[in-house]
């Protein structure tokens, strides 16, 4: 078991501050959830965390070991789905996963994962939204990371792929921990261990739906 | 960062543009100049260039361990060795 420690963020644009003492804690076997309005920093906090965003001040600890923001990508040890993709393209699939993983046995684990054998001809600029956040995320479970921070992975998702995407986060419990964003909060919370809000600059742990309307996330409670 | 195709395919991407505005640049200046700029000036229009066209792309090197400037000086550092010599011979014996 390996554990993230995020502590003490603070980023401000300008005159603007984003994250205000920010700390978030988690370890591999759990999925957080991270709520917040549009521009409250979510975003922000993940890139930060990478390295490929200058925080203020940042301190990140792998099993108490601190790690130098430029050294989290290096590592491998926090891997990244971007809201875009970051995959090539004008590609086709079949020859995007030997461009990733070079040994045979790498790429069979993922051409023979669930549905990759209906796209897998395709271009990848061809797939569909869902074909291909789920081609990325079982690209990225099968890289070394121990931590993956995703980036909206629910975001125009068919309800099928939503479905698929949940499945795969919870598989990957048993090897990774995961810090998860996006506004389909109710796909959050239920595969979510524990989630937080952030609101005016500060992280907030919330529970429940209702927790996210006290907040102010939500403006009425759907329950 | 042991992942080399990967690092070819990203030297490729970046020196599609590099290498566009540098054989341009040998249509109107000449040869030399052209290859001149390919190791110098043209590293800056491929920087700008993938970053326009293909900036997300860069998550992609970042989860396979590869930093933003550790792939455009390692592209750098190879541009001089396959055209640096070749730009010496051009100016010691042409």
């Amino acid at each position: 078991m390996s554990r993230l420690q995020v502590s003490r963020v603070n980023k401000s644009f300008g005159k603007r501050q984003i994250l205000d003492e920010v700390s978030v804690s988690f370890e591999t076997g759990e999925i957080i959830g991270l709520f917040g309005r549009n521009g409250s920093g979510k975003s922000t906090l993940l890139k930060c965390m990478l390295g490929t965003l200058k925080a203020d001040s940042l301190e990140i600890r792998i099993d108490g070991e601190e790690i130098k923001p430029s050294e989290v990508i290096p590592r491998q040890k926090i891997g990244f789905l971007p809201q875009e993709t970051f995959l090539p393209k004008e590609m086709k699939v079949r020859n995007v996963i030997p461009l990733i993983f070079p040994e045979g046995e790498d790429q069979d684990k993922i051409f023979y994962s669930t549905g990759v054998a209906a796209f897998d001809g395709k271009i990848v600029g061809k797939l569909s939204a869902g074909q291909l956040k789920y081609l990325e995320l079982l690209l990225l479970a099968h890289m070394p990371h121990p931590f993956l921070l995703l980036d909206e992975p629910f975001s125009m998702l068919e309800p099928r792929y939503i479905e698929l995407v949940k499945e795969l986060l919870l598989s990957l419990k048993s090897s990774k921990g995961l810090l998860l964003t996006d506004h389909y909060y109710r796909d959050v919370l239920e595969v979510a261990n524990r989630s937080y809000v952030l609101k005016k600059a500060r992280a907030y742990e919330v529970e429940s739906e209702h927790d996210l309307v006290t907040h102010k996330y939500l403006k009425i409670n759907n329950e | 960062m042991n992942n080399q195709s990967a690092f070819w395919k990203y030297y490729r991407d970046f020196n599609f543009f590099n290498l566009a505005f540098s054989a341009l640049s040998a249509v109107f200046f000449g040869i030399s100049s052209g290859l001149l700029i390919f190791i110098s000036f043209g590293m800056g229009v491929g920087y700008l260039g993938y970053n326009f066209f293909r900036k997300d792309e860069y998550y992609l090197y970042y989860n396979l361990g590869f930093s933003k400037s550790y792939l455009i000086k390692k592209v750098w550092i190879l541009n001089l060795l396959f055209m640096g010599p070749v730009l010496l011979i051009l100016f010691l014996f042409l």
